[in-house]
């Protein structure tokens, strides 16, 4: 396939950046696509070689039909941006990042959220990272903090081992799709016994209008070691759909703690179709921290597999459903080894028509012996247009495994909107306070920066129901 | 047959898909293997309890005493379709079979208000069909028991329709205590009008495939519908519940509270939805699923859905699966019971929670006795779970 020029920045929609991107093939995915691709990337064979099995699978898969089919039907594979590539190379000071970029990671908050005490940067703008920095003492510690397509050039011995291990090609159609089509994302490497002190942080965000994103993260922490990995993700408003299929492979070995820690802020009209999983060893610990914000349609399920004793797995999430939207999000816990133990909080809130979804799995398998977990679901509706939905499937092969889960959906207590508006507060102001208590399980986890940018997103959602993006 | 003309009318079997494990109804289960076009077949007929009003077996309906409360139809001759809300009953292949294969069945009009059960004994030896319709009129409140014993040694698919009208309150009761070679699969719908209650009170003990399913319908204003339900799985058995509420309208409440245990290697599922449509207002709904697993290869599965498609409703569930809390344990023993005396104890009081209701004290002790049998004869297999 030839490359097409484009005549870039022909339009300003919301506050889209023109694009400058040196590479942007036509629209749809095909075998020559992700041959080029793969070149342009200069990948070794054996990754290209997965990509085109991968491309099989996702041809040969069917579209899930337990899960907002309609949306999913609409989906038209032909008519998305699989691959686009903006700047000639990446770059490691910030000053030399293109204008236009810096502008738009500016209105994000990047900057400030650097200066302040994150540790290193990794900015994915459309598909290729363009911006990353290590901080030095991390590098002399042995992690390495990269984006993806460096890590399968440079440490290809670790990408290797691991890559679509977790999470393989054929577990879903949307999966293999990543698998194909995969550009950025971030690898991290933890080596024994490193303890990474702040947090390592990656700003997502899709500028191109019908583009997909098919970023891949793979995290390998090594026996002891700890880290708290934030992603980001925001995107212009577009009228057009575009589709996020993210893959996110997690390894935590024996003793080892992982904080995966997700905010998406997707305009209304993209597709977020995301495979989470972490596989959690002896003793050690993996904690989803998830908020969904925005979006037509999210699918995602972050799912932790406990595989030795000793190992625990949490998910937090929240999500909030408006206009049009539709999240169907929850956690997976599969119970392998014996003395395990896992906890699932999530909450969710509807507004506007809104559909907010919990759908989760906990599943003690034959063996897993004195594992124990709890589900919590608590669910908010703002309007009678809006809905909300709970399915969690609890599946119990072993005897002496405790499982419970409880659920709650209500509308804002009128007592509480009383006792708030007695105080002078207008009706919306003392709503968008509850809602904020609401999802404060949720806010306190995160870093300074983040709780008051996540505080705003609610705040923006609770007036008006299109103006987040 | 009119009663049942509208349903799945001017459908074929072939219309309907096969049934298997990726459907959602009826996943978690291995279902006999005939099911996709199974067979209605006859055997001997047994004796009856001396309790029931009405046997229906293998071959027909039998009404062995009169109740002065209730009027008794034949389906077949019943005049009119006057029960089923058919555009709202979900229909399957198991369903449509169920329609068409009926072997005999009655239809129960209520007359008067009454305290006194009206008892319908199902047995079968072969495979049959039968077909239950309760009508119950306006401002009546009354009682049907609905009761599988030893005499349900075959297999029996029974399809059981409720009109509800008006302010009225029906108490129903099913009661399985069948032999290991017993199959059991009810389709169970209720439509409950303006005021009226259905209180549904169920006990399962089976050593073999019980499986029932209940479709709700409430559909006007201040109806509720309220299941109790205890089991307790042994051998090989499974206990299957599918409980699909549908709050159509405003004020309606639903309660739903199953407690079960289970050793051996028996199996439960309780999957249920409850639906709250939209403009279905002040809406309470509660769903309560509690197992106790007290053998190594017991299982469980447990999907407590809700679907919910309006504001101001109370709606919660919860449910849990594990063995007996250790705590509780500890707070009997230290009394100076031994372990074994102490896990009968709780597993007594773990039942008690709903069996202590006055609405199941003509059951109560019976229902005790044959709990702590089935605990007795699986004790070996208990004690081997203790934990030291």
């Amino acid at each position: 396939m030839a490359n097409v020029d484009i005549d870039l920045g022909k339009y300003s929609l919301g506050w889209s950046d023109p694009e400058e991107a040196v590479f942007k093939p036509e629209k749809g995915l095909n075998e020559d696509i992700i041959r080029q691709m793969s070149a342009i990337k200069k990948e070794p064979e054996w990754m290209l070689d997965f990509r085109l099995k991968a491309y099989e699978r996702f041809l040969k898969k069917p579209l899930p039909g337990w899960v907002a089919k309609e949306k999913l039907e609409k989906l038209d594979f032909d008519d998305i941006y699989y691959y686009i590539k903006p700047t000639e190379s990446q770059v490691d000071s910030w000053d030399m990042v293109p204008d236009a970029i810096k502008e738009t990671y500016e209105k994000l908050g990047i900057p400030e959220a650097e200066r302040s005490y994150l540790a290193g940067v990794t900015a994915q703008y459309e598909s290729e990272v363009v911006y990353h920095k290590n901080r030095e003492d991390l590098e002399e510690l042995g992690v390495i903090f990269c984006d993806m397509d460096t890590a399968v050039r440079e440490h290809p011995e670790l990408v290797q081992e691991y890559f679509g291990t977790i999470i393989p090609p054929g577990d879903n159609k949307f999966a293999a799709l990543n698998s194909a089509i995969w550009s950025g994302g971030s690898f991290i490497y933890v080596p024994k016994g490193v303890k990474v002190e702040d947090p390592l942080q990656a700003y997502f965000r899709i500028n191109a209008e019908n583009m997909g994103q098919f970023e891949r993260t793979l995290i390998i922490l090594d026996e002891g070691s700890s880290v708290h990995y934030i992603e980001g993700c925001s995107a212009p408003v577009y009228t057009t759909d575009a589709l996020h299929s993210a893959v996110v492979e997690i390894v935590v070995k024996a003793n080892a703690r992982c904080r995966y820690t997700t905010i998406q802020n997707w305009s209304n009209d993209v597709y977020n179709l995301v495979t989470k999983r972490a596989q959690a060893y002896a003793n050690a610990t993996m904690e989803w921290i998830d908020a969904n914000i925005g979006s037509s349609l999210t699918v995602k399920y972050p799912s932790v597999y406990l595989m030795e004793p000793g190992a625990h797995g949490e998910v937090l999430s929240v999500a909030f459903a408006n206009s049009g939207q539709h999240q169907d999000t929850g956690a997976k816990m599969v119970h392998i080894a014996p003395d395990t133990t896992s906890l699932i909080t999530s909450k969710s809130i509807s507004k506007g028509g809104g559909r907010g979804a919990y759908r989760g799995l906990v599943r003690m398998e034959e063996g897993a012996s004195s594992s124990k977990s709890f589900v919590r679901c608590d669910a908010l509706i703002l309007d009678s247009d809006s809905r909300s939905d709970t399915y969690p499937y609890m599946e119990i092969e072993e005897s002496s495994a405790e499982v419970g889960h409880e659920a709650t959906v209500s509308k804002v207590g009128e007592d509480q909107l009383f006792y708030l508006m007695s105080r002078g507060l207008s009706e919306e102001e003392a709503t968008s306070l509850i809602v904020a208590g609401f999802v404060e399980e949720f806010t306190k986890t995160l870093p300074m920066e983040y709780a008051l940018e996540f505080n705003k997103l609610i705040e923006l959602n609770m007036i008006d129901a299109g103006a987040v993006g | 047959m009119q009663v049942l003309a509208g349903l799945g009318a001017n459908k074929l079997l072939e219309d309907f898909p096969l049934i298997d494990n990726r459907n959602e109804d009826w996943k978690y289960i291995d279902y006999p293997q005939d099911l996709n076009d199974f067979e209605t077949s006859v055997g001997e007929i047994h004796e009856p309890s001396l309790r029931a009003h009405i046997v229906i077996n293998d071959h027909e309906y039998k009404v062995l005493k009169e109740h002065t409360d209730f009027e008794i139809f034949d389906v077949e001759t019943f005049p009119s379709a006057t029960i089923g809300n058919y555009s709202n009953r979900p229909i399957d292949r198991f369903v449509f079979q169920q329609k068409e294969k009926i072997t005999s069945g009655v239809i129960i009009k209520t007359v008067s208000s009454t305290k006194e059960p009206l008892v319908i004994e199902i047995q079968s030896s072969g495979t049959n069909v039968p077909y239950i319709g309760v009508i119950a009129e306006d401002n009546i409140t009354s009682s049907i028991e609905f009761i599988h014993t030893e005499s349900s040694k075959g297999t029996s698919y029974p399809m059981i329709d409720y009109k509800i009208s008006n302010n009225s309150q029906i108490d129903t009761y099913i009661i399985y205590n069948t032999p290991k070679s017993s199959k059991s699969i009810t389709s169970f719908y209720a439509q409950i009008e303006k005021d009226s209650s259905l209180n549904v009170y169920c006990a399962r003990f089976s050593s073999n495939f019980t499986r029932i399913r209940f479709d709700i319908d409430l559909d006007g204003s201040g109806s509720n519908f309220n299941i109790e339900a205890v089991y307790f799985g042994d051998k090989n058995g499974l206990v299957d519940y599918r409980i699909f509420v549908n709050h159509n309208t405003k004020n309606t409440a639903s309660n739903m509270l199953l407690k079960g245990a289970l050793v051996d290697e028996s199996n439960s599922v309780f999957t249920g939805t409850i639906h709250i449509a939209e403009g279905a207002e002040k809406t309470v709904s509660h769903q309560i699923n509690r197992n106790l697993i007290l053998d190594k290869k017991a299982k469980a599965h447990s999907v407590p859905n809700l679907e919910i498609l309006c504001d101001d409703v109370i709606c919660g569930h919860g449910s849990s699966v594990g063995p007996i809390d250790e705590h509780l344990f500890h707070y009997v023993m230290s009394r100076g019971i031994s372990r074994l005396d102490a896990e009968n104890l709780l597993i007594s009081g773990f039942f008690n929670e709903v069996l202590n209701k006055d609405k199941w004290k003509l059951q109560r002790a019976e229902l005790l006795d044959t709990i702590q049998t089935k605990y007795e004869s699986s004790i070996g297999a208990i004690k081997s779970c203790i934990k030291q």
